[in-house]
Parts: C-alpha cells; structure tokens; sequence
C-alpha cells in the first residue's frame, strides 16, 4: 500500500504530553494539512513525519516501508521550516542544490537543476544571488525549491506562510497548491490560519490539545463538525448548550428542537453542543410560526457592505446571523424578532 | 548507531580529560606519608589543616586573598565607570578609555608583569609590597568586568528608561532605581571572575612580589621546586573547591549562560 | 584623538603648542565635560598606560656593565633580535603556540558545539565545570600534568602495567609534555570564545541540512564548520597571543630547549637585572600581539550572518 500510515503516535517530553495516539492514513498525492491552535501537537507530529523527533510509541510507515525507526538523512523528504533555515554561508543555487552536492553531484549538473527549480518557483533568474539579499517571499520560494530538489517522497512545510503580509500570503497560498497539484507530490503543511487549511488542502486534520478532533475534506469539516472545538475552529459558529431528548430532537432555553444531524453517542439526557452557522440562521418577524424558533431582541448590527450580521439577544446566548445585502433585513436594534435554525443546518455535537 | 555513540564517548572523554588533574591533585593530597604518590598511598586528610598551622602557607593565603579581595574591587571600580561611560555617551573619548580598558587583559600577562615591575622599581622606587600587586591586578584585571556590565548595560530596554523620566526621576534616581540594580548582577559576576583569576595569577604576583610579597600560587611552585609535601597539593584543592563555590554561587544567581554571551531564544 | 602627522618646523615652541593642544583637546576638554571619565582614566593611564610607555622608553637604554643601566637612545638590544639564539627561541614558541592552538581546536571546537546544544541544566552544570578548570592556576595544571606523565604515578606507568609500552620512562620534562600542558590550559579559554557565537547557530539549519540527506558528520562539515569558521580563526589568533605569554607550564614541563618566549623575559629581568633587553622583548611581543589583534578586529567587522535566513 502507498501512502503515509501513522498508527498509534505518540510523543511525550517528560511529564508533557505533546501527541496522544494518533491514527492517520494519508493518501498518496494529496494535499494534507494539519490544523489547530499553538500548542496542539501538529508541528510535532510533522516532526515526528520528518525523523527530527522519535515518537515514544506508535509507528510511521511510508508506502508500507516502517520508517519510524529510520534517521532523518535516510528518509526521503524535503522540508519547508518555519524559519527557513537557507544556508547563509550558501548563495541561492548552492542552498537548492545542497542535496545534491553531498551527493557527490557535479557542478554543472547541480546548477542546472537549480536553474530548473527557480522557474518552477517562479523565481528564474536569481542563482547567484546571496541569501541576505532577498525578499521574505523570494526566499520563501528558494526554501521551497530546495527542499523538492531531490524529489521527495514527502513535502513537509511548517507554517511556511506565517510570516509573509497578508496579500503576499493569499497569492502563495494559490500558488503553493497549484505547485503541488503539478507535481503530484503527497505535501503536508501545518497551520493555525483555518482559512489557509480549507483554501488549499485536500483533506484537514483538525488537532486539538494533543490529539486529532476531525479529519476530512474542507468542506465536510465545515458543515459537519465532529465535536464543539472543530465547529468553533473553523469558520464561525452559533453554539448552543442543549439536552438531548431523542436521536432527533433536543431541548434548550425551554424549546425543542428538531435536528437531523446529531453525532453518534449521545443518547437522551446527555449534555450536548448544538451548532449552526450564521449563514444558516433566519430571523424572522415575532408573527412567524414555524418549528425550531426563538425569541429575541436584536442587540447589534454589523453591516460591512458585503454582508451584514445581526446579533440577536435570547436569553441566555446571543445568535449571530449572516446574510447576504440582498436578503437584508429591515431591522434596527431593540426590535424583537424570532430566529430559526433550520433543522437540516443543525448539528448535534458532543461538548 | 555508530556516529551517536562516538559523540558520546567524545564528550565523556573531554570530561574526563579536562577533570584529570583535579582529581590527580585531590588523590595526591591525601597521601598519608609526606610523599606525592598517585594513587595516594594511604589515605589522610592531615595535610588540609597544615596549610592553617604553617605560617608559610597561612602568609601566602591572606597575600592572595587580600589581593584578590581589593584587587577585584578596585577593578570593578574602574569597569563600572567605564562602560556606564560608553554606553551613555557614545563619544569618541569614552570609546578610546574602553579601548584602553580592554587593552591590558588582550596583552599576555608577562608584559603587564614587566611594565609595572619597572614601573615601581625604577621610577617610583616603591616595590615588592602587596599594594602594588593589589593595584596592577586590578587595572590588569578590568577587562573581564567591563565587558560583563557592558553586556549588562546593553541589555537594559532604553525604554525603560524613558518612561522613569516621564514620571519624573531625574538622571541620578533613574541611575540609582533602574540601571545600578539591573546591572548589580554583573558586577558580582564581574567580581567573582576577578576574584578568581587574581587568586590563581602566577606571573604578574612572581614579578612584581619578588620575594618581599608572596602569594598562594607563588609559594605553591616554590616548594614544589624546594620538597615534596601533599600540603602542596591540598592547597590546590583548596583553590579548585573555591572555584567550584563561587562559581556555582554566579550561576545559581545570574543567567550563566547569557553572562557569557550565549543567544537568547527568540521565545 | 590623532596626532598630526607632520610636524614640519623644528621649532620647539611650535612643538609645544601643539602637544598642548593634544592634551588639553583631546584629555582635559573631555574630562571637564564629562567627569565620569575622570577616575577611570587616571587608573588606567597612570597604572597602566604609563608604565606601558616607560617600559618602551627603557627598551632604548644602555646597559651598563652586568649590573645597571642608564638612561640613553640606543638600539643594540633590538639588534639582538637577529641573533641566532634569539631566533631560536622565538621559533620555539612559534611553534609551541601554533601547534597547541591548532590542537586545541581540534578538540574544542566540536566539544563546544555539542555543549550549546545541551539542555539548559546540564549546559549550566558543563559551562560552571569548564570555568573551574579555566580558572585553575598554571601552576596547578603544570604540576598536575607532570604526574600525569611521570615514571612513577602517571600514564607511562599504566601503559606499562597494561603492556603498552617497553619501559615506564618519563614522558615529561619535554616537547610533548609542554604542548600536552599547554594545549590543556587552553582548552577551556577555547570553549569559552567559541561558545557565544556556536550558542547562534540556528538549530534548524542543521535539522535542514539533514532533511537534504546530510548525516550528522557531514552536517557538522559543511554547515556548523564554514558558519563557525570566523569565529574559529579569531579563537586561534587568541590562543596563539595567550599561548606566546605561557611561563609556568614550559618551566615546570620543560627541558632548556623548550625554553619560551616569556622565561626568556623573566630571565633577563630578574635574573640578569638586563631591564632595557627585556623591555625590548616585551615591546616586540606587543607589536605582534597588536597586530594579530588589529586582524582579529577587521574579520570581526566583516558581516557575518550567522542565524537561518530569517525575514
């Protein structure tokens, strides 16, 4: 089988754990990224990929070779690292072609496949060029032809986009997926920025204090959280604390609610998270009758031109809801209103 | 694997190494006959109160100590001004007098030894007392203390003190409030280095004593030549156990590391 | 503070003018304006620039008789310097100094790299450890290394007791036994001027430069080395100054032919009362001191990006 296997990951400093069991299966060719706020694990179970840290338990094979027991220099990989780490003793060709130089290449040959690299970047032209010299995506681009010059097996990069301004960082974002997907190499970025995660990545894994909450692709993580942390992670949610009644309905602020996504587990009485997204929610005039409503008083609007948000005071939670300029509700604060959420945006998650 | 264990044996050895005459010197020290034996033949602590008894020894030891005790002083009085000189104006003057300061310690030491040894005896006619090694250990010694509160200064956020003139301190408050104690710890640190070195200084002690003034080491290579005799060697340990002290006394309090100019991690 | 170059006219009154125009401008205007300057100055000035120019002054006199000398402008004992036996010694500690700084190194230079990659603790405990050894006294490590290498206690000994060797002779007084001793004291000044500069090597560069297959030897060659190497020229050019200064080590450790630069100076000072010949010898150990400090200076000043390409 080809591909990325981790099975049973973990990794311990001392007393702290960093990575608890984690059971991954990445596909061949894909564009995988590790998702989650700092301190959750996810560079060190890059690191862990890459050979620069052991794991304490668990096994890494690599198309079905177990290479958890195999040193960094032997495995087949090339690294973006968070600060780049470009050779600063080395002008540009000689930091792409590093690998191939202990390799015991020749010159001539060496140049040429960094001359090859820099057009892949999108950077031709630059081989002569001291480190020092260059702009932060410039060199971002060398980091990058460095580390596919010997064509990985894996493409491993460390929040390679962190540093960069915001502008800057969108264009790379496309480019670098763009890069992949020519190339067809399996790549794994890390990241805390969700927007980042969901505009490049095939499939997300969503990490959270040591262990992986979600994984899947973009979207099905969006609209389909696997627990309270994903849904507020990505993008922005309403969350509400319910009771569980049935397998399709739960109670909460003393109304029912009908759902059709609830997650497995959960039986009636438990504690559970309901979430809905903004885009979902309705607000309706207090005259409406339908299922699934609250009363509320608006509190807040936020209308930035593009889209406008009403914030909605029910009692004890206040519901956030997105609409588009054409859907815009004629509302100004104090107004009392109903708000509904539909029963097929709802999700029923664990808290 | 085989490159992992090679390092390992690599910095034992070194340690090793580098530790053998403490040990050698600590073994010989408690030989029980008045011989220098390694391995000790027998083994007695006889010699260390010795160096107490023996007048010739107890001399020697208040020599350096007084030496090392005013000599550092006097060298961290020079170094404070010195680099709080600099660091508060940059002018050209204050740059040549750090110059100066570091001149004497860049110098191998039998000059220093030799210029103030014709200094005392042929200009000033003044020699072979204990003021005048206290005084060249600490114009040759400033070095190592001026650089440490230099560090010290530098790392001081000017911000900091800004924001104390704002609230109104005037120069000699905000020097007395905020730079003194942010820097105290390099001066004890400065103190404790001088203090150190001076104690084992050989040649700048030989020349300029003579044979009027004698310090610790001094007398140490003196019988050495002259008998045989483990006090000798006790002394020495003396000497190592002093080091061992002080500066585990530094780093217990002050950021070993950083004192000695290692990088601060960015987080 | 510069001297004009060019004093065109004999004219003394000329002259004094404008060495009191140095004086006053270049030390009494500075001082009366910023007193802070003031004790520094004197102690150092007085203790130590002062006895630096009289010692110079001295270099020049006449030597009378074996006994004293008198103030004159002579420069026989710089003329010595050609002598044969003169040249002779100076070559043994060139060469002591060489060759003990370039062993040194050899050792240091790795040893300190892995002790900046220690963990805090441990680095803490191996930097105290190095300062102890470094703070040891010449004397105590010259006369540890001569039981270390004697007939009677030291290495010789165990090799022979283990079969090594035919005979348990001395290895000491000698040339090994100085350049063993000398190399030893300097050892732990090494990891101290390597240790700030090892101490910026980012960790991440070596971690890439074994993403690109580089094993850790080889990492340690093509990396840490080439970003180290300034620093290890200008530890060098100290140990070799340091190392010209020894005098305990090659006394205690060594036959007359070892016989260095600084006993010389000892000898002519205090044994034979030769006051202006060891004034000169000390003068030209100062020049070259200089000098090789004034190059220390100039790689320093060259830009050296030792940190991973950060933004």
């Amino acid at each position: 089988m080809s591909g990325l296997q981790l099975a049973g990951v973990t990794k311990r400093f001392g007393s702290i754990t960093a990575v608890t069991d984690v059971n991954l299966d990445i596909p061949d060719g894909k564009f995988i990224s590790f998702l989650g706020p700092s301190g959750c694990g996810k560079t060190t179970l890059l690191r862990m990929i890459a050979g620069l840290e052991s794991p304490s338990a668990g096994s890494i094979r690599l198309d079905g070779e177990d290479i958890t027991p195999i040193p960094t220099h032997k495995r087949n990989i090339g690294m973006v690292f968070q600060s780049l780490a470009l050779f600063p003793h080395l002008n540009v060709w000689e930091n792409i072609s590093y690998g191939m130089r202990i390799r015991g290449a020749a010159k001539a040959d060496r140049k040429k496949r960094a001359s090859e690299l820099l057009e892949l970047v999108q950077l031709p032209g630059v081989e002569d060029r001291l480190i020092s010299h260059l702009s932060g995506g410039q060199r971002q681009r060398v980091a990058m032809a460095r580390a596919l010059a010997l064509e990985p097996k894996l493409f491993l990069l460390d929040e390679p986009l962190s540093a960069l301004d915001a502008k800057l960082r969108e264009e790379m974002q496309v480019e670098l997926r763009m890069l992949q997907e020519r190339l067809g190499i399996t790549t794994i970025i890390v990241t805390h920025d969700q927007r980042e995660a969901m505009t490049m990545s095939d499939q997300v894994v969503v990490m959270s204090t040591a262990r992986i909450q979600q994984m899947g692709r973009p979207l099905e993580i969006y609209r389909n959280p696997a627990s309270a942390f994903v849904a507020e992670f990505i993008g922005t949610s309403n969350l509400v604390k319910v009771k569980v009644v049935s397998a399709t309905e739960v109670e909460a602020l003393g109304e029912h609610f009908t759902v059709d996504n609830m997650a497995d587990g959960l039986t009636a009485g438990a504690d559970a998270v309901l979430s809905v997204r903004p885009e979902e929610v309705h607000v309706l005039p207090p005259s409406h009758v339908g299922p699934n409503q609250m009363d509320g008083k608006v509190t807040f609007v936020r209308d930035v031109g593009a889209s406008v948000e009403t914030f909605v005071d029910c009692g004890d939670l206040t519901v956030i809801s997105l609409a588009t300029p054409k859907d815009r509700p004629d509302l100004h604060v104090g107004d009392a209103v109903k708000v509904e959420l539909p029963r097929e945006s709802c999700v029923v998650v664990k808290p | 694997m085989i490159v992992a264990i090679c390092k390992r044996i690599f910095i034992v050895a070194m340690f090793v190494i580098l530790s053998a005459p403490l040990f050698i010197v600590a073994g010989v020290s408690l030989n029980a006959k008045k011989l220098m034996f390694f391995p000790p033949r027998g083994l007695s602590l006889k010699w260390y109160p010795e160096v107490f008894e023996k007048t010739v020894w107890l001399d020697a030891l208040t020599t350096s100590l007084t030496i090392a005790i005013f000599g550092a002083a006097l060298a961290v009085s020079i170094a404070l001004p010195t680099s709080y000189f600099l660091w508060r104006y940059r002018v050209t003057y204050a740059k040549v007098l750090f110059g100066l300061g570091l001149v004497p310690f860049s110098l191998p030491p039998v000059i220093t030894a030799l210029g103030m040894l014709i200094f005392w005896s042929q200009w000033i006619g003044y020699a072979g007392r204990i003021e005048n090694i206290v005084i060249a250990h600490g114009v040759f010694l400033v070095t190592l203390p001026m650089v440490m509160i230099s560090l010290g200064l530098e790392s001081i956020d000017r911000e900091l003190l800004e924001a104390a003139e704002t609230m109104g301190a005037g120069r000699r408050k905000v020097f007395s409030t905020i730079i003194l104690p942010m820097v105290v710890p390099y001066m004890f640190a400065g103190y404790a280095f001088v203090f150190v070195v001076s104690m084992n200084e050989y040649i700048i002690s030989f020349f300029l004593g003579q044979s009027a003034t004698i310090t610790l080491p001094v007398q140490i290579l003196a019988s050495l030549r002259s008998g045989y005799s483990p006090v000798t060697a006790s002394v020495a340990v003396m000497f190592i156990l002093l080091a061992v002290v002080v500066f585990s006394l530094v780093a217990r309090f002050s950021d070993l590391p950083k004192l000695l100019g290692a990088w601060s991690p960015k987080e | 503070m510069t001297v004009a170059g060019t004093i065109v006219s004999d004219d003394a009154a000329q002259r004094r003018g404008l060495i009191q125009r140095v004086f006053v401008g270049g030390i009494v205007d500075p001082l009366r304006r910023y007193p802070l300057g003031l004790y520094p100055t004197i102690m150092l000035g007085v203790f130590f620039f002062v006895p630096f120019l009289i010692m110079i002054d001295i270099s020049f006199w006449h030597r009378v008789e074996s006994r004293t000398y008198e103030r004159a402008f002579e420069l026989t004992h710089y003329a010595r310097f050609f002598s044969p036996l003169f040249t002779a010694h100076l070559w043994v500690s060139i060469e002591f100094s060489a060759l003990s700084s370039a062993f040194c190194l050899v050792v240091a230079v790795p040893f300190t790299f892995f002790l900046s990659r220690f963990r805090r603790k441990p680095q803490v405990v191996a930097l105290v450890f190095v300062l102890c050894v470094l703070s040891l006294s010449e004397v105590i490590i010259a006369y540890s290394w001569s039981v270390l290498l004697s007939r009677v206690a030291g290495i010789p000994k165990l090799l022979f007791d283990i079969g090594l060797l035919d005979s348990p002779d001395s290895w000491f007084p000698g040339f090994w036994a100085v350049l063993c001793g000398l190399t030893y004291f300097n050892v732990p000044l090494a990891i101290l001027v390597l240790y700030p500069q090892s101490t910026r090597l980012d960790r991440e560069l070596t971690e890439a430069a074994q993403t690109l297959g580089a094993s850790p030897l080889i990492t340690f060659w093509t990396v840490v080395i080439p970003l180290l190497w300034k620093a290890i020229l200008a530890c060098f050019i100290l140990l070799f100054v340091f190392t010209m200064g020894a005098f305990v080590t090659p006394l205690w450790l060594g036959e007359p032919e070892n016989t260095m630069y600084a006993q010389l100076i000892a000898n002519q000072m205090l044994s034979r009362n030769n006051a202006p010949f060891a004034a000169a010898l000390g003068v030209f150990l100062v020049i070259v001191t200089l000098a090789l400090v004034a190059i220390t200076f100039w790689l320093g000043k060259e830009r050296s990006a030792v940190a991973g390409g950060r933004r």
